[in-house]
């Protein structure tokens, strides 16, 4: 009994830690230094939509070579149904946090040039499963571009922006 | 004069509500891989998403890496994940529920990590509640039941409460345009709606929302009606987000906590 005393206090503990840290959240300068430790995501983030809501659709689209066409691989377009189950919400908001992903790797670019980071973006996990899921949507492709698209929807104007265009990668057949 | 609702009777609640979300998102994890989006050229394909540093450098996860390689075993630990939600509620009062909420939690923080992209706020808070039954029924009695009941209402009471003060802070919110600008999307929007709803009742709308977010600590005062309205006005609010911005997950989990709140009301206004 007092093993499951013991282990009731340290489950309690680390449930107000959690909640400790999700109120830490709200103060960026206080969050900026933990960040990088939450790993599992698991903080939980409750300054939803703000303060600057999230105003964008996000679609990842592909081509075969530079001056060709895009086309659309994945969009965060949501079917207007009241759904019970809806698994393409994950799919929209892996979208959303690619994109974040995308922002915050050049943002942490800190004035560096393309060049200097293209080996730093081409290996980080944004870009290869961005790069894995063009390839796997256009097969016999011999070659494949893609580029994350971001459409800003801000007081009834459209803003389309690049966040990101690969390099042309050769595919193999 | 004692209340409609005790502690213990709230986190079973918590409990049965957490199943039925659980249920819900499992059931999506589910089709998510039978549709291949979880595999090979996926865009949650864990060949991809294994490659991170937080992963590779963590021999402890290795096991773990290979249970994720497999879509198989992944949609079994999901199908485990949603039946020890379920066992919670079934063998409660046993031991048999404390292991069940163990695997519940364990559950969680696996899809955690097999899933960085994809997840959000209501996965967060499913893990909070999970966390707060399981370790209540490590030991249930009223001290304890009391305590894990209150840690979920102060995690309900202080989101709201970012959530409120953080949209104050930002101006599209206190211009009005915030919820115009979020409709107009076709991830988390409703486009008919702005064209339709009239530019003062959307800025209305918004503006409601932050002062509901923020007001949300006065279920604190003692007043059962106040309490309720609070609560009525806070599933409205989730199932209008459900509606509005396919955010159906957020409805089922903070549902999942609102027995503890109601507990709340009763207790504070009793």
């Amino acid at each position: 009994m007092t093993v499951l005393l013991v282990l009731q206090v340290l489950v309690g503990a680390a449930t107000a830690t959690l909640i400790a840290f999700s109120s830490l959240r709200a103060v960026p300068v206080l969050w900026k230094k933990l960040a990088g430790r939450d790993v599992l995501l698991v903080v939980h983030d409750t300054a939803y939509f703000a303060p600057t809501p999230n105003t964008a659709d996000y679609y990842l689209v592909a081509r075969r070579s530079a001056g060709e066409v895009w086309n659309p691989v994945r969009t965060s377009h949501r079917a207007m149904r009241l759904h019970l189950t809806d698994p393409h919400r994950r799919i929209r908001k892996a979208l959303v946090d690619l994109g974040s992903m995308y922002i915050t790797i050049d943002s942490a670019r800190r004035g560096r040039s393309a060049q200097e980071t293209r080996t730093e973006i081409a290996t980080s996990v944004p870009y290869l499963i961005a790069l894995s899921t063009c390839t796997s949507a256009a097969p016999g492709w011999p070659s494949i571009q893609f580029g994350l698209l971001r459409l800003d929807h801000q007081d009834g104007a459209e803003a389309v922006d690049m966040l990101a265009i690969s390099d042309v990668h050769p595919t193999v057949s | 004069m004692s209340t409609p609702l005790s502690a213990d009777q709230a986190l079973l609640g918590v409990a049965g509500c957490l199943f039925l979300s659980s249920a819900i998102t499992g059931t999506e994890w589910l089709r998510l891989i039978r549709s291949g989006e979880t595999g090979r050229g996926g865009l949650l394909d864990w060949n991809v998403l294994r490659l991170r540093r937080s992963v590779l450098k963590t021999a402890a996860l290795r096991p773990v890496d290979r249970l994720f390689l497999s879509n198989r075993m992944t949609a079994a630990l999901v199908v485990t994940g949603v039946l020890a939600a379920f066992g919670v509620v079934l063998t409660w009062h046993t031991p048999a529920s404390a292991v069940c909420g163990c695997i519940a939690v364990v559950y969680l923080l696996l899809m955690s990590l097999r899933f960085p992209l994809g997840r959000d706020g209501a996965d967060q808070l499913m893990l909070v509640l999970s966390l707060a039954v399981f370790g209540y029924t490590l030991f249930p009695n009223d001290v304890s039941a009391t305590v894990f009941a209150g840690l979920i209402c102060a995690d309900l009471i202080i989101g709201y409460e970012i959530s409120g003060v953080s949209k104050f802070l930002g101006k599209p919110w206190r211009s009005g345009t915030a919820l115009a600008n979020i409709l107009r999307t076709r991830c988390y929007g409703w486009p008919w709606a702005v064209n339709v709803v009239p530019p003062t009742l959307l800025a209305l709308g918004g503006w409601a929302v932050m002062v509901f977010e923020t007001a949300f600590i006065t279920i604190l005062y003692p007043s059962i009606p106040l309490g309720l309205a609070l609560v009525t006005i806070g599933a409205l609010f989730h199932f209008g987000c459900w509606v509005a911005m396919g955010l159906n997950g957020f409805f089922f989990t903070y549902l999942a906590a609102y027995p503890a709140l109601i507990w709340l009301v009763f207790s504070l206004g009793g």
